[in-house]
């Protein structure tokens, strides 16, 4: 794993993409050592915010990070006011990622909902360029379902298109499929293998029991998930941001796994959901 | 490092009077990343208990204006894993001459002592007894809160203990001047102060309680002038050495608490805002001595009046 930096990073840009939700382009070391499903912590520039804010990671490449979040406080609002050539404190990479070895030779799901979006689109370009130039770790197929409430709070919907079969499932039906991206994945797709997730946790638990269910039947299927807690430190000191864990986890010799370092992905048969 | 920014606590000198406050600084090799631990007067560990504690449910933080309430619960893999795993990381660091303090946790006396002794032959220089955790429901604040519970405690480690025995208090009390000569009449080296403050924050949207705990300890800058008032009363209550904590940020934030009477310092939260908070306090604290042309860091202590 790659050595954690703390460094300032440079504003390239900033837009809006949807009702309260941004992208922000940062240049930044950090950019190269990025994986899918890793995050940063930003630090607020008013002190009184002392708390990082963890942001998943939602692209990474030639020196830049892209980071798409949603203002929810005084803290995300301060970075919605940055501009080009501004100046904002950033921790990473942090967490694990997504093993993406996993998807070799097989077929593969790749599901965001909401705010879970976001890191899912590093993970589908890295998946699809694999199998563009037929890498060895290249998986068989590639289905990207994301998931919205509605027509209203989609984003980032049209930069999936080109990256395999793109399936779109939202709460009303206003965009795709109406249902949740596991109605999707049940109804559409018959030969997941491999699922790359985040978004809610009910959205979360409804996908670890359909990858239970498919193994129940004999299938051979992974399903990770990306999971968010509140967090302090980001780099596994504080123990703020533990999960639930069906094994006792080497590191806290108890049933807790820490998101931020041990995770933020995890098998979802290594969580108590 | 020159002499002149050593200070002693409890019979043992360390290079500088800046120390980690435990639990906000793991065992310090997540830290290690981002700065030279060596250049810290002394790690401080997180507290350890004699069995793995699972600590609290979460969500176990939450911001608040210029600081953070926590609930964590004291989560720890106990002192056998500790001992084996954690302690050797530790050893280059104290070689270079940063000293290793150990915190220690319980329900109960015996558990305590429990720990202790475990600790006795173990490269250790001095030991911090949590008896002010807020978050753990039996023991640790309950020794704390009371005199005479406190002097009991504090005379049952002291006499497992082969390292020197700081008392970590806790500012939920009504005088704390009483709980630091209990803990002096204990037997106790030395004692460290402010553990966090209670506190609660509600989801006012959601009418939910932000920390699954309900109530979490408040830490950070907002404290601080809290931890400056209660360590210049604890420090002219007791003969014994004070070790100062709450929300230091700065080096003058540091130089403050020692001109309050403390005899060595320790930084918690600002560590969370910025993973070289120490070193950066550090130079600071240095360059003050220069600016106001004093000899020695231990001329600040108490000099305040």
């Amino acid at each position: 794993m790659s050595r954690k930096q703390e460094e300032t990073a440079r504003v390239a840009g900033q837009e809006q993409l949807a009702e309260g939700i941004f992208s922000l382009l940062l240049e930044t070391s950090l950019a190269d050592s990025a994986r899918p499903g890793q995050f940063v912590n930003l630090y607020c520039g008013d002190r009184s915010r002392l708390l990082p804010r963890p942001i998943s990671i939602c692209e990474a490449g030639d020196g830049r990070l892209r980071l798409v979040y949603r203002t929810v406080g005084e803290g995300t609002r301060e970075f919605a006011a940055l501009r080009p050539g501004d100046e904002v404190r950033i921790l990473g990479c942090l967490g694990n990622g997504y093993d993406l070895e996993a998807a070799a030779g097989r077929h593969v799901v790749v599901t965001g909902g909401g705010l879970g979006v976001p890191p899912m689109l590093f993970t589908a370009r890295l998946l699809w360029e694999r199998m563009e130039r037929h890498d060895a770790l290249a998986p068989a197929g590639l289905t990207v379902v994301p998931g919205y409430r509605d027509r209203q709070t989609v984003f980032l919907d049209r930069e999936f298109e080109g990256y395999g079969r793109v399936l779109y499932a939202s709460d009303d039906g206003s965009i795709g499929t109406k249902g949740t991206v596991t109605d999707v994945i049940r109804a559409q797709t018959d030969d997941a293998e491999v699922i790359y997730a985040c978004g809610p946790l009910p959205m979360l638990r409804s996908l670890a029991g359909f990858a239970e269910e498919k193994r129940g039947a004999g299938l051979n299927i992974t399903c990770y998930v990306s999971l968010e807690e509140r967090m302090a430190c980001g780099i596994g000191t504080c123990l703020g941001c533990v999960v639930k864990t069906t094994e006792v986890d080497a590191h806290s010799r108890v049933h807790n796994a820490r998101i931020c370092t041990e995770g933020p992905v995890f098998d979802s048969r290594q969580i108590v959901w | 490092m020159s002499e002149r920014m050593e200070v002693t606590v409890a019979g043992v000198t360390l290079k500088n009077p800046v120390m980690s406050a435990s639990g906000t600084f793991g065992n310090g090799q997540e830290y290690a990343e981002f700065f030279d631990l060596a250049k810290l007067g002394a790690v401080v560990t997180k507290g350890v208990s004699l069995t793995p504690w699972e600590g609290n449910p979460t969500p176990r933080v939450a911001e608040t204006p210029s600081g953070m309430l926590n609930a964590i619960g004291l989560q720890n893999p106990g002192i056998d894993v500790f001992i084996e795993r954690e302690l050797p990381k530790l050893r280059e660091v104290r070689e270079a001459g940063t000293r290793i303090i150990v915190n220690v946790c319980g329900h109960s006396v015996e558990e305590y002592v429990g720990v202790i002794r475990r600790l006795a032959d173990e490269p250790v220089d001095l030991l911090e007894i949590n008896v002010s955790c807020p978050n753990v429901k039996e023991g640790a604040i309950a020794f704390g809160q009371d005199p005479e519970m406190l002097r009991d405690v504090t005379k049952a480690c002291k006499n497992a203990a082969k390292q020197p025995v700081i008392m970590k208090l806790t500012p939920n009390v009504t005088d704390i001047r009483v709980l630091a000569r209990a803990a002096e009449e204990g037997g106790a080296d030395a004692v460290s102060l402010i553990n966090t403050l209670t506190g609660m924050k509600i989801d006012v949207e959601r009418r939910k309680f932000l920390l699954a705990n309900r109530t979490g300890g408040l830490s950070g800058p907002a404290i601080h002038p809290v931890a400056v008032r209660m360590v210049y009363e604890a420090a002219h209550a007791v003969r014994i050495p004070v070790i100062g904590m709450g929300g230091i940020a700065s080096g003058t934030d540091a130089i403050e608490m020692m001109l309050a009477g403390a005899a060595a310092v320790a930084v918690g939260t600002a560590t969370l805002h910025e993973p070289a908070a120490m070193p950066r306090i550090i130079g600071e604290m240095e360059a003050y001595l220069d600016r106001h042309g004093i000899a020695s860091v231990r001329e600040l202590i108490g000099a305040v009046g």
